[in-house]
């Protein structure tokens, strides 16, 4: 047999074990074969392969240092199975399955969150509502009606409705700075309506709105608001407050509120998943 | 010439996949232990305990951490019987063994400042045969001691997929299953494990041949 160590480097060395684990298809165990009968290294490689395999199998095992049956006190301890920790501790091989559960709620509290964020108008930044109505009031806590306007009525179709919902987001996104600034042109009318703080109408009376609206729908929506109306004219054309919840239904603003708690919560009990069972099995003393 | 088909038609041959004669009393003990039997139980313990503890001992190769992880199988077992299917209980039980056994690696793979007994247990060496010749037995335990100190060094996947088809007899679809992987995932581990292996051992290949 020619021993050619020089074109053995060359030689595929996983082709001869899977020929040995018999994980080959024809072609293949003809070059495996080929190479075996062409390469003394490859002969040697593909023999030890055998060898080590019997030795593996070979090697001896020590006598077993114990008798492992149960004890009643065994028995009793592993029967333990009605606390709460031993339902956490069935679950145990759920820590996948939580860690996935985990990992989603996450992703998806950060693209609901995301969304809020970058979302352009109309139907997607009405589900961007509510995560700017939950920083509006921290700066204006003292309209509650005009939240709910702007939040409740977020719809497509509503031009009076529109205004006061874009304005939230754009101030959310990008106004922060400009917001003080502005904020005593953009509520000259929205201080006629309501007793609103100066600093809570200029965060939503953003001058950013025009920027933030879309084509065509901003110019709509700014019209009440552009003609002296205020932003804050909705009251006029709104429902009452107390019949806003009404008039979410179908696409209700809340839709990406659900969707954060519903993520959240997913979140929540992929991380319960995740922990508890090494929990119980720590205070288990495995 | 070795030809790879005869090698792996030896090694079906060293493995015979004969049924388990006492498999029909093991689902009778099951039975009777699912009723709160614990001396049925303890029957099954009686009748597997040296095949898991030699099974696990490839696995886990240090004795008290193998005991450990036998001994928690049992446990494991006992819990869960009335999750038992029916099927062998043979077979049931190794699963159980081999995943307790691969906790024990985790875990310890998490803790990598607890000293690794590896197989340096001295404290034991097999039994000497009266026929063979004392340099041949002295050979063997070199051998013994060298591969057990190359499959210790592996990486532990690599090294349950080894043991479970080599010495064990599992076939691929099986290791997949009870390690909770792909087959593709087995065969790429055993192949490249066995690469791993040889090369661990090519100072040593006197040892293994003739």
């Amino acid at each position: 047999m020619p021993r050619t160590p020089a074109t053995h480097a060359t030689h595929d060395e996983l082709l001869l074990a899977r020929l040995y684990g018999g994980d080959v298809d024809e072609s293949e165990r003809g070059r495996a074969l080929n190479q075996i009968a062409s390469c003394g290294e490859c002969s040697d490689l593909f023999a030890d392969f055998g060898a080590i395999a019997t030795a593996t199998a070979a090697l001896p095992i020590p006598p077993r240092p114990r008798d492992f049956k149960l004890t009643e006190a065994d028995a009793a301890r592993v029967g333990r199975r009605s606390s709460v920790w031993s339902i956490f501790d069935r679950l145990g091989r759920t820590r996948a399955f939580g860690g996935a559960m985990m990992t989603a709620g996450l992703v998806g509290v950060v693209f609901v969150g995301a969304l809020s964020v970058f979302a352009p108008g109309g139907s997607a930044s009405t589900a961007g509502a509510p995560l700017t109505n939950v920083a509006a009031p921290v700066a204006g806590a003292s309209s509650p009606g005009h939240e709910l306007n702007g939040q409740k009525n977020g719809g497509d179709t509503s031009v009076a409705t529109t205004a006061p919902y874009q304005v939230p987001v754009a101030s959310a996104a990008g106004a922060p700075a400009s917001g003080p600034t502005s904020a005593s042109a953009a509520t000259a009318a929205a201080t006629d309506q309501a007793p609103l703080p100066a600093a809570t109408t200029g965060d939503r009376g953003s001058a950013a709105v025009p920027t933030a609206q879309p084509a065509g729908s901003g110019e709509t929506a700014l019209g009440p608001a552009a003609d002296g109306q205020g932003a804050y004219g909705v009251p006029t054309t709104a429902p009452p407050v107390g019949s806003l919840g009404g008039t979410s239904t179908g696409n209700g603003p809340d839709a990406r509120q659900v969707a954060f708690a519903a993520f959240a919560g997913i979140g929540i009990l992929g991380l319960l998943l995740l922990t508890m069972p090494r929990l119980a099995s720590r205070r288990r003393g495995r | 010439m070795p030809d790879g088909q005869a090698v792996t038609d030896a090694r079906e041959a060293q493995v015979p996949r004969v049924e388990d004669p006492g498999q029909g009393i093991d689902v009778a003990l099951v039975g009777q232990a699912v009723r709160g039997e614990l001396a049925a139980f303890n029957q099954l313990v009686e009748r597997h305990q040296d095949h898991l503890f030699a099974l696990v001992y490839r696995l886990v190769p240090d004795r008290d951490q193998a005991a450990d992880a036998v001994q928690e199988a049992f446990l494991s077992a006992y819990r869960n019987l009335a999750s038992f299917r029916g099927g062998s209980v043979k077979s049931w039980l190794g699963r159980i063994a081999i995943n307790a056994a691969m906790d024990i690696q985790r875990a310890r793979r998490r803790r990598p400042s607890q000293p690794y007994p590896e197989l340096e247990d001295e404290s034991w060496q097999p039994p000497a045969e009266s026929d063979v010749e004392p340099e041949h037995q002295a050979l063997a335990v070199e051998r013994s001691r060298v591969l057990a100190a190359a499959l210790a060094a592996l990486p532990f996947d690599q090294r349950n997929c080894i043991v479970l088809y080599d010495v064990d007899g599992y076939d691929y679809g099986e290791i997949a299953r009870i390690m909770g992987v792909s087959v593709g995932t087995v065969k790429s581990r055993i192949h490249r494990g066995r690469l791993v292996l040889r090369n661990a051992l090519t100072p040593s290949r006197e040892l293994f041949r003739g």
